[in-house]
């Protein structure tokens, strides 16, 4: 290293601190942390070890020279772990050992190895490990250059960590937002099946069957509330025109119950039907429903007989 | 223990005969002890596979690796066209060999199974003998693969185990070249040879270029292409580096063949790319990966420093062996020093001799591509010059 002059010394740490151009992804600055301490640096095996959220711990994460398998897979968590966030650790082969595990198999001859912390002051991001076989030692410069490439993976390791965070928040929001325009979807197609479902009941609760030429039967079942007035109300006028029927036989025998409103609404609609030039004709009125009737005072108006058969008959005679 | 080595060497233009030829020649020198392995390099002149039957007919069944190269390094000088072959044999040697496809495409995965394939004949890391790993690719394919796959088979194989190789070629034609382990022939691949002794092993490393000029900030580049230097196109800055050349699209790369790039690196020795080729958006691609955002130099080479550099990267291999004598000496020799060095081609190669021992059995190859480690991990090099020695033990 002695022999490298300064302006080759200047154009490595150019490029050093050309990392932080290299904001990709966590892959890309391992690759080019292991790149750069082993082809540039001249390290001939470069362990890099990550800080990971979940547990504290230093893992393994890259390597090259050696197989990641082959080299310790964690580093001890607690203090242990954040001693090696301390400072930078210079070992030769004549010294005892500075690193509080192994990170190499024992057998491994290393001549000198450097251990280097990537710590931001938000704290360790991870540990970079360099060994070289070939030299007894690392001289200070090549420490130094070591120590710069540390500082450069971490600036450029927490960007891209905070990066992933906001992307990582952004794609959560994002499903969110998928899943509640789904949830919205699926509703909106519910009421509209909803919708198309009360729209056949509706049109299957007032019938309006033709029975012979130009007579219609209109039967009426169940409790008539007003929508439901106004609904028999459309439906007769709209076949009336339609099958230009001359006599509509409103059978109210089905009808449990009626108010004073509906009770109106259906004498209004009968009047309507006259002005199309077709006669209403009431059968099957409930004594209950006469008696709402008479007690409420209405005065219907219009043709009433007793049964459905009668009114078929009526019809027919007046035809 | 015994190690010995011994090389052969044929320009017979049938294929089977010089391959016959070259295998014979090679185990004249083993005493009648029979091959461990056998180192084979041809040209592209020939019908591999009918080359590779006529070194069966001499070697048998002895395991075999080897691939077409740029031209040839002999103990009888330098073949442009021909069959060279080493042979080796030891009394404690193990080989174990393997061919995987798929360089150029999956290259990681590639390096893996080739790698795997042998990992289980590591020499252990408490025992007397060592493990040294020779491994050819094909340069013709691998050009953004080499880098890739030297780190994969590095890691899995560790630092104990020296990588010592190159890329394989033919005579600058570009056309296609082969790789050959045992009776599989095979291009866009990766060829491995674990050799397993006790024999000592040296390794030297050396290219012999120096930068010249003020320096260049590769701005925009991407695997080996750079974009932009100096945030200008980077044809443009090259070629401003070289007013008063006639540098175009068409002789750009024989022009880059004298003036590489280089980045400094810690070690003190620059890392060499060769521009190959000028793109009309103003690219530049180069053999090998290149470093993003990384300071480059031109660099500037002359038949001395070359020659020189070739002499200290044997000296470097022969430091490693501490005094034993040498049985062999493997060189990879980058295909594009020829040019350079002129009629001092055949000097670079007598350098090399005079200090391996020119008695010494030798083979080599001109190659698209070097691989081996100097003072740090193993590296993929340009227009490098790699010599390797096993000593006698």
């Amino acid at each position: 290293m002695s022999h490298l002059n300064r302006e080759n010394e200047l154009a490595i740490l150019y490029e050093i601190a050309s990392i932080s151009r290299h904001l990709r992804d966590r892959e890309t600055i391992q690759n080019l942390t292991l790149e750069k301490a082993t082809r540039l640096l001249g390290a001939e095996i470069a362990v890099l070890y990550l800080a990971a959220r979940s547990d504290a711990q230093l893992h393994a994460c890259a390597a090259r020279g050696i197989r990641l398998k082959k080299v310790s897979s964690v580093l001890p968590p607690g203090n242990l772990a954040l001693n090696l966030g301390q400072q930078l650790l210079v070992w030769t082969a004549s010294e005892s050992t500075p690193f509080p595990v192994p990170v190499l198999p024992a057998q491994y001859p290393v001549q000198a190895a450097l251990g280097i912390p990537i710590k931001r002051s938000t704290g360790l991001l991870g540990w970079l490990y360099v060994a070289i076989l070939k030299r007894a030692a690392f001289d200070p410069r090549e420490i130094a250059l070591y120590d710069v490439l540390a500082d450069q993976i971490a600036s450029t390791l927490e960007t891209t960590l905070a990066w992933e965070q906001a992307w990582q928040q952004q794609v959560a929001l994002a499903e969110t937002n998928r899943q509640l325009e789904q949830a919205l979807s699926a509703a909106h197609e519910a009421y509209i099946r909803q919708e198309r479902l009360l729209q056949t009941i509706r049109d299957l609760s007032v019938p309006a069957l033709p029975v012979g030429d130009h007579t219609l039967l209109v039967p009426l079942i169940g409790y008539i509330d007003s929508q439901r007035a106004q609904q028999i109300r459309t439906t007769m006028l709209a076949a009336v025109g339609q099958q230009h029927a001359r006599f509509v036989i409103l059978d109210m025998t089905g009808v449990a119950l009626m108010d004073t409103a509906v009770a109106q609404t259906l004498l209004d609609t009968t009047r309507s039907v006259r002005l199309l030039g077709a006669q209403v004709i009431v059968c099957g009125i409930t004594p209950r429903v006469a008696e709402v009737i008479v007690v409420l005072g209405i005065d219907l108006a219009i043709t009433t007989v007793s049964d459905l058969r009668a009114a078929i008959r009526l019809a027919l005679l007046r035809r | 223990m015994t190690f010995l080595a011994g090389s052969g060497s044929s320009q017979h233009t049938d294929a089977y005969q010089a391959g016959q030829e070259a295998a014979t020649g090679a185990l004249a020198s083993l005493a009648g002890h029979p091959p461990q392995l056998v180192i084979v390099f041809t040209t592209e002149h020939y019908d591999q596979a009918t080359a590779l039957q006529g070194i069966r007919a001499s070697i048998g069944t002895t395991p075999l690796i080897g691939c077409c190269t740029g031209g040839l390094i002999t103990a009888q000088g330098i073949l442009e066209r021909g069959i060279a072959a080493l042979a080796l044999y030891g009394d404690d040697l193990e080989v174990a060999l393997a061919l995987e496809p798929d360089l150029s495409t999956r290259p990681a995965l590639a390096a893996q199974r080739v790698s795997e394939q042998l990992e289980d004949y590591l020499a252990p890391l408490d025992s007397p003998r060592h493990s040294t790993a020779l491994i050819f690719t094909d340069g013709l394919t691998g050009a953004l693969a080499m880098d890739t796959v030297i780190h994969n088979v590095a890691t899995i194989f560790g630092p104990f185990c020296p990588l010592i190789g190159g890329a394989a070629g033919d005579n600058l034609q570009y056309h296609q070249t082969s790789l050959f382990v045992n009776d599989r022939i095979l291009g866009d691949s990766i060829a491995l040879a674990l050799l397993t002794t006790a024999a000592p092993i040296g390794i030297g490393v050396r290219h012999g270029w120096k930068p010249i000029g003020q320096p260049c900030v590769i701005t925009r580049s991407m695997a080996n292409v750079i974009y932009e230097l100096d945030g200008r196109p980077a044809l443009e800055v090259y070629r401003s580096l070289f007013p008063h050349s006639d540098l175009t699209f068409e002789n750009f790369r024989q022009f880059t063949r004298y003036h590489p790039i280089g980045f400094p690196q810690a070690t003190g020795e620059f890392l060499v790319r060769l521009p190959l080729q000028a793109n009309p958006d103003g690219s530049i691609i180069c053999l090998g990966m290149l470093p993003e955002y990384a300071v480059m130099y031109v660099m500037q080479g002359d038949p001395v420093s070359l020659l020189s550099a070739a002499e200290a990267a044997a000296q470097q291999a022969m430091t490693a062996l501490h005094g034993v004598p040498v049985a062999a000496a493997i060189v990879i020799d980058c295909v594009t020093r020829p040019p350079l060095l002129g009629n001092r081609t055949a000097t670079e190669i007598d350098r090399i001799r005079a200090v391996v021992g020119i008695e010494t059995p030798i083979i080599g190859m001109y190659s698209f591509g070097e691989i081996a480690a100097d003072t740090g991990p193993v590296c993929f090099h340009n227009k490098t010059v790699v010599v390797g020695v096993i000593g006698k033990y």
